[in-house]
């Protein structure tokens, strides 16, 4: 699969970045939606199908863990391992960004 | 006062998006979805409050813990289970364990599969569903066929001729129907969905085929 492919070779797609950026505090799968949806100014929008498959491969990458369950909602938070894999992708994001940038500078009219 | 109905949909309901209007058109006139047939040949309805209400379909793989974990989850997001179609197992089997459900939400609740990823992994599980249960089917009246045939020559079992034939021929109906689906679904996965299942003669191949083959099955096992 793509998805366990891009875990596996350290490169977070658009939806696994999000999720882990949002478990960086405790969330049950709803908030993870709401706060999803906030950050990005609605440009980035996630279903509950996505969003479950994901958690689902997150945490069999121990990524993520299970943190507590209230009201019978399950919630999540980002592990070491994951915290380490978060910070690696921001940088290599940030890296393409500059790349991008000085580029674009380089052929200025 | 009848609380329940039937309603036969197309003979082949390749339009996922259709059926999921005309159940949202039946809420809204007071009819719910109660359950559906395997093929989707028709659906049973009660009677209920009318409600505006929006429709999705999703397939889980895995086991029926995890199952009720997914239901939860797709609850808090505003989804409801109204029935589902599959049984899923609980000792490991060389076939996936899977189960379609349809769940029904508030107008304005964020579509299950909003996003493109989502939407085309919909699509790829459907159609996985769709060529396991084709392959079964066709399979299962192909060996049926030979038995019969067989027995024809050694006249070895003590059934009616014909009578296996029948069912041969209902196993083999299915089959086709899904192997159509699967191959429909594949066209609307490479956009070219609107061309070919508006055609005419898409619809009649569809009905036309296995009763083709039917016929041919029956020749074979009872008036020959």
């Amino acid at each position: 699969m793509a998805r366990n492919e891009a875990i596996e070779t350290e490169q977070l797609t658009d939806s696994f970045y999000y999720i882990l950026i949002a478990l960086l505090v405790p969330r049950h799968g709803y908030l993870i939606m709401k706060y999803i949806e906030e950050l990005s100014g609605g440009d980035f929008v996630m279903g509950p199908a996505t969003l479950y498959t994901i958690i689902k491969k997150l945490l069999k990458a121990e990524l993520i863990t299970p943190h507590s369950e209230v009201d019978r909602k399950k919630i999540y938070l980002i592990t070491d391992k994951g915290r380490e894999l978060l910070v690696h992708e921001v940088k290599r994001r940030e890296k393409m960004v500059r790349h991008g940038i000085e580029a674009l500078e380089g052929v200025k009219p | 006062m009848k609380t329940t109905k039937r309603i036969w949909y197309d003979i082949i309901s390749t339009d996922e998006n259709k059926l999921l209007e005309q159940w949202a058109e039946h809420a809204k006139n007071g009819w719910l979805l109660e359950s559906v047939c395997i093929g989707y040949f028709y659906g049973k309805y009660r009677k209920c409050a009318a409600e505006e209400v929006i429709f999705s379909r999703d397939i889980f793989e895995g086991s029926p813990e995890e199952y009720q974990e997914y239901l939860e989850f797709y609850d808090q997001a505003g989804w409801e289970k109204v029935c589902s179609l599959g049984k899923l197992r609980k000792r490991k089997s060389i076939y996936p364990s899977f189960i379609v459900t349809i769940f029904k939400a508030p107008m304005g609740t964020l579509p299950l599969h909003v996003d493109k990823e989502s939407q085309n992994t919909h699509l790829n599980k459907q159609l996985k569903t769709l060529k396991m249960g084709s392959r079964l089917l066709i399979g299962f009246s192909t060996l049926g066929l030979i038995i019969e045939l067989l027995d024809n020559r050694f006249s070895f079992m003590a059934t009616p001729p014909g009578m296996m034939a029948s069912y041969i021929s209902i196993l083999l109906i299915l089959g086709l129907t899904f192997s159509l689906q699967a191959w429909a679904m594949k066209q609307k996965q490479e956009g070219k969905a609107d061309g070919i299942l508006q055609l005419k003669w898409f619809n009649i191949l569809s009905t036309l085929l296995p009763l083709a083959i039917m016929g041919l099955v029956q020749y074979f096992t009872l008036w020959r």
